[in-house]
């Protein structure tokens, strides 16, 4: 049917495996994005592409009561990434990945805040898989 | 009189004798002009014209008639690094044509002015040695300086 | 060659023309596309006479003097030294950081510093030929526009619109266009509100030094007097914001109601950040009528944190106030403290990664009575790994290994023994066959089977669920080893986690998405709430799609759907953003959860509407329609017309609220600004309506 492995010799993303170095985390959103991104890509000594990215979320009320009691709220992110080759920074790939999680806010104190904290970091699970996809899927990355 | 004017405020007498110092001199048998090239110098009265060469064109034997005045010249034609001095004033211009008799001298190309500090610029400007009066032409800059 | 021919000494100015011409008297008469500069200022001119004994130019326009920062004055005569300093021009107009004109018979220009416009006319709005009063136009017998201080001072004004005369004011002092800071009042806003009656806000704005600034806003309405604050100081390293209110009204009689919300975020040495958070309120529905925020919960809270890519800590201490009616706080564990420490590192001879993560968790009731008084603190140790191999034909695999110890000490509660402990082994292994599939018009596609196995050995007593009483499914989690956001309860037994990946992306940058996916588990570990789609032996069928055109259109949707095909959740939003028109909304259907208090349906429309209708009038209008009430349950309308002098803004908003404490609200808002005057976010496009010749 004219699909070929992407990990299979005549795919594109053995490059990628350990090669990619993304942009440091500096918050707890970014952290999340950078660890499932290694977690998922490899972290490999010899890097020959450097991914940087820009996260931006927002946060919305749902579902709210007619005593306005806002019980779920939706996280909303926008990742912008760009993919260089180390040495000649040549521009490979860039794009624009958005999705969104929510979480119940409950009369439950605790578990609100965990759900919410859980929230923000699927999000940055989905930004990043997005993101993978997009670059298993791009034609332009060739394998060495 | 003691004003400040653009260019000659000293009075000049158009009729006093002109002498020319150069490094070469050639006369023109046809015409009887006379071509002074290298390091000309003109003077008359205070005034210098210097050149690197300048033709002193004579009247011929009917303008001598018609013109009142005694004087045999009718136009001095200077061009290269003209430099016009009267007195406090000096002119500088790639060309510049001083008819005697009506002691108007027309400067043409980068004509430069400078009194003091006081520096104007423009394409072209006429002089009349008499009234002082002048007049400049063709993108003037000028600095206004207050006489305080 | 003498010096060079302006020989620019910048003590003098200097002129340039078409000819010059000295005469008898030594004065300059210049002729023709003449251009006058002084040390930044400009003047332009079609004749000038100079005298240098007076130092005086007399000039024949048409005049433009600018002097470099923002003023312009156009002249048909006049007279002025020749650093522009002093003198009078005559059929003038000043024109302020070209929005602001103020027409005068004469202008008068002092020490460079001051220029007074007599009998003048001041506006922004543009005349044409056609219909020549301004809109709106300030006449005053004197205008002072002083350029230090960047203000303009009208004498004996009287404000006209569409010509006719409506307020007659002695002085006035308004900042000049190019101010972006200044002491002042804001645009004021009027309002007619059915909690808060019909009145008038104005805001005040007080700068305090470069870093630090206050706007005070006094509402004064039929039913309340307010005042409300905001605060804000920007540091070297952080900033701090507050705002707050204090009002008196007839909705609470004799009672003073108050609320302050306060943050700071701040940088300390070696990359810690702080962060602190106050949010203190009388009532809670004080703010919902005065609209300030539909927050329910008040948070106070202080965060340290430092983020390396190897390495996470974080330290929280919390104290929250619960403003919902059905919550007693005595019994909610309001005040609470976290640490974490991961840290994140490559195993030797292993190879693969894994990560160490060390959590304390404490929080505590007022209360002390038995089960609701309920306090716990809690350490974990978690220990992962996980490496990944290309196998055979291109299928990716990933083994994992996972391991955490619980230990619990528990207080007021006799259904648990005052300590407890817990561990849990996991191990498993995912496999993905990510293929791909290119056409000769540049689509790519992707499609990727992904197949987890995964098995969790616990042992030890359960432990009070106070983190994890909500779980969601998603394509995050659908391949994670738990879905539990917190720790109380983690997955156990053995389980598969199955789905399939699709992603078509075109050469013109369209890009679809699909996911779907289920978790199957041997046996019910009947942890998982009803109605979460996540109980049962298996879980319901995640169907998540996405679809993004090139930046104007995203559409994502997520489902969970039982067994027979019904929704237990779906929610989709869509964004269209293009031209004119920028549109968001969305639909939210969830089944009853009773175990977090959700025991009906949840149906509900949002949708928001942005529409530029043309170069002035703009149109936004926004609802939430909750389908299960079969009514609104808010509705919103407003109408902006600007142009480049004036910004009307109408607006209309109704809550459709039947809480006790707080009813139906509908707000009426209007609010007239005239542009020009200070720094008015002069960087939107300034749209001046063209003169139909």
């Amino acid at each position: 049917c004219g699909f070929t492995p992407v990990y299979g010799p005549e795919g594109n993303a053995e490059a990628l495996r350990g090669t990619i170095e993304v942009k440091a985390p500096t918050n707890t959103n970014s952290y999340n994005f950078v660890k499932h991104f290694e977690e998922r890509m490899g972290v490999g000594a010899g890097a020959r592409y450097s991914l940087n990215y820009s996260i931006s979320t927002k946060t919305d009320g749902v579902a709210i009561t007619q005593s306005q009691e806002t019980t779920r709220y939706n996280v909303i992110g926008e990742a912008t990434y760009t993919l260089t080759e180390i040495g000649t920074g040549k521009k490979l790939a860039s794009g624009k990945v958005q999705s969104f999680t929510s979480y119940g806010s409950t009369d439950f104190v605790i578990s609100t805040r965990t759900s919410r904290d859980d929230a923000y970091r699927r999000l940055m699970v989905i930004l990043a898989d997005d993101i993978i996809d997009q670059l298993l899927a791009n034609p332009e990355i060739t394998a060495p | 009189q003691g004003t400040s004017v653009l260019f000659g405020s000293s009075e000049h007498d158009a009729s006093l004798p002109v002498e020319v110092v150069a490094d070469l001199l050639e006369v023109d048998q046809t015409t009887g002009d006379a071509t002074f090239t290298g390091n000309v110098v003109v003077g008359q009265g205070e005034m210098r014209l210097s050149a690197e060469k300048v033709i002193v064109e004579y009247k011929t034997e009917e303008e001598q008639q018609a013109s009142d005045s005694s004087g045999k010249i009718n136009r001095l034609i200077a061009s290269e690094n003209v430099l016009l001095v009267n007195g406090p004033e000096a002119a500088e211009a790639d060309f510049a044509e001083y008819t005697i008799d009506s002691a108007e001298v027309i400067m043409i190309g980068n004509v430069i002015v400078t009194q003091g500090e006081n520096a104007t610029s423009g394409n072209r400007m006429v002089v009349d040695l008499n009234t002082g009066r002048a007049q400049m032409s063709g993108r003037v800059k000028t600095i206004l300086q207050p006489d305080n | 060659q003498s010096s060079g021919a302006s020989g620019s000494n910048d003590a003098a100015a200097s002129l340039v023309a078409d000819s010059l011409t000295v005469d008898e008297d030594g004065s300059l008469v210049a002729d023709g596309n003449i251009e006058v500069v002084f040390q930044g200022r400009k003047l332009t001119a079609d004749k000038i006479t100079y005298s240098p004994k007076s130092d005086k130019l007399s000039i024949t326009g048409p005049i433009r003097l600018s002097d470099g920062t923002n003023i312009r004055i156009l002249a048909e005569a006049g007279e002025l030294d020749s650093a522009f300093e002093n003198g009078i021009l005559t059929g003038a107009r000043l024109v302020l950081n070209s929005r602001v004109q103020i027409a005068s018979e004469q202008i008068q220009r002092v020490n460079g510093r001051y220029t007074q416009l007599y009998k003048s006319v001041a506006s922004s709005c543009q005349t044409c030929l056609g219909n020549p009063t301004p809109l709106w136009e300030i006449r005053a017998d004197r205008v002072t526009h002083d350029n230090i201080e960047k203000q303009i001072y009208f004498e004996r004004a009287q404000f006209r619109f569409m010509g006719v005369p409506l307020a007659y004011i002695p002085n006035l002092r308004m900042p000049d266009p190019s101010v972006e800071r200044y002491n002042g009042f804001l645009v004021p806003r009027a309002i007619s509100d059915s909690n808060l009656g019909i009145g008038i806000a104005t805001p005040y704005f007080i700068t305090l030094g470069d870093s630090r600034d206050v706007t005070l806003t006094p509402i004064i309405a039929t039913e309340t007097t307010t005042l409300a604050v905001r605060y804000r100081q920007a540091l070297r390293d952080g900033f701090i914001t507050a705002e707050g209110a204090v009002s008196r009204d007839t909705l609470r009689p004799g009672e003073t109601r108050a609320y302050l919300f306060a943050d700071g975020d701040f940088k300390l040495p070696n990359d810690y950040k702080l962060a602190l958070g106050i949010q203190l309120v009388s009532d809670r529905a004080y703010l919902l009528s005065y609209d300030f925020s539909n927050r329910d919960i008040l948070v106070n809270d202080a965060k340290l944190s430092r983020v390396k890519r190897n390495n996470y800590v974080e330290g929280t201490i919390v104290d929250t106030y619960s403003l919902r009616d059905s919550v007693d706080n005595d019994t909610q564990p309001n005040l609470s403290a976290d640490a974490i420490y991961e840290r994140r590192f490559a195993p030797s001879g292993v190879g693969g990664q894994a990560y160490a993560k060390f959590t304390l968790h404490a929080h505590e009731r007022k209360s002390n009575a038995n089960v609701v008084g309920r306090d716990v603190a809690r350490t974990s140790f978690e220990g992962n790994w996980q490496r990944s191999d290309v196998l055979f034909g291109g299928i990716l695999g990933t083994a994992v290994a996972d391991a955490s110890f619980d230990f619990y000490g528990i207080d007021n509660d006799s259904n648990y023994p005052p300590n407890l402990s817990r561990s849990n082994a996991t191990i498993g292994g995912e496999f993905r066959l990510p293929m791909q599939r290119f056409t000769s018009r540049g689509t790519s596609h992707l499609l990727e089977p992904v197949a987890q196995l995964l098995y969790t050995a616990s042992s030890g007593e359960e432990p009070p669920n106070e983190d994890s009483t909500e779980a969601q499914l998603d394509e995050a989690n659908l391949f994670s080893l738990s879905r539990f956001p917190g720790v109380d309860r983690r997955e156990t037994g053995l389980r598969a986690n199955i789905g399939l990946k699709y992603r078509q992306i075109t050469a013109s940058g369209w890009n679809f998405g699909a996911t779907v996916g289920r978790v199957l588990w041997q046996e019910d570990t009947g942890l998982f709430n009803e109605g979460s789609g996540l109980d049962g032996i298996r879980s319901d069928w995640l169907a998540a799609l996405e679809l993004s055109l090139p930046n104007d259109l995203s559409f994502s949707s997520r489902n969970l759907i039982n067994d027979g095909f019904r929704f237990t959740q779906s929610e989709t939003l869509i964004e269209y953003d293009k031209g004119p028109l920028r549109l968001a909304t969305g639909y939210i259907w969830l089944r009853p959860e009773p175990a977090i208090d959700r025991d009906t349906n949840v149906s509900e429309w949002n949708f928001l509407a942005d529409y530029r209708v043309n170069d002035n009038w703009k149109a936004v209008t926004d609802w939430r329609y909750d389908f299960e009430a079969q009514s609104p349950a808010r509705a919103g309308l407003s109408l902006t017309y600007t142009n480049e002098c004036i910004e009307v803004d109408l607006s209309i908003s109704r809550r459709f609220t039947f809480n006790d404490e707080v009813d139906p609200t509908t707000r009426f808002g209007f609010s007239l600004a005239l542009l020009g005057f200070g720094d008015n976010n002069s960087s939107r496009k300034i749209r001046s309506n063209r003169c139909r010749v």
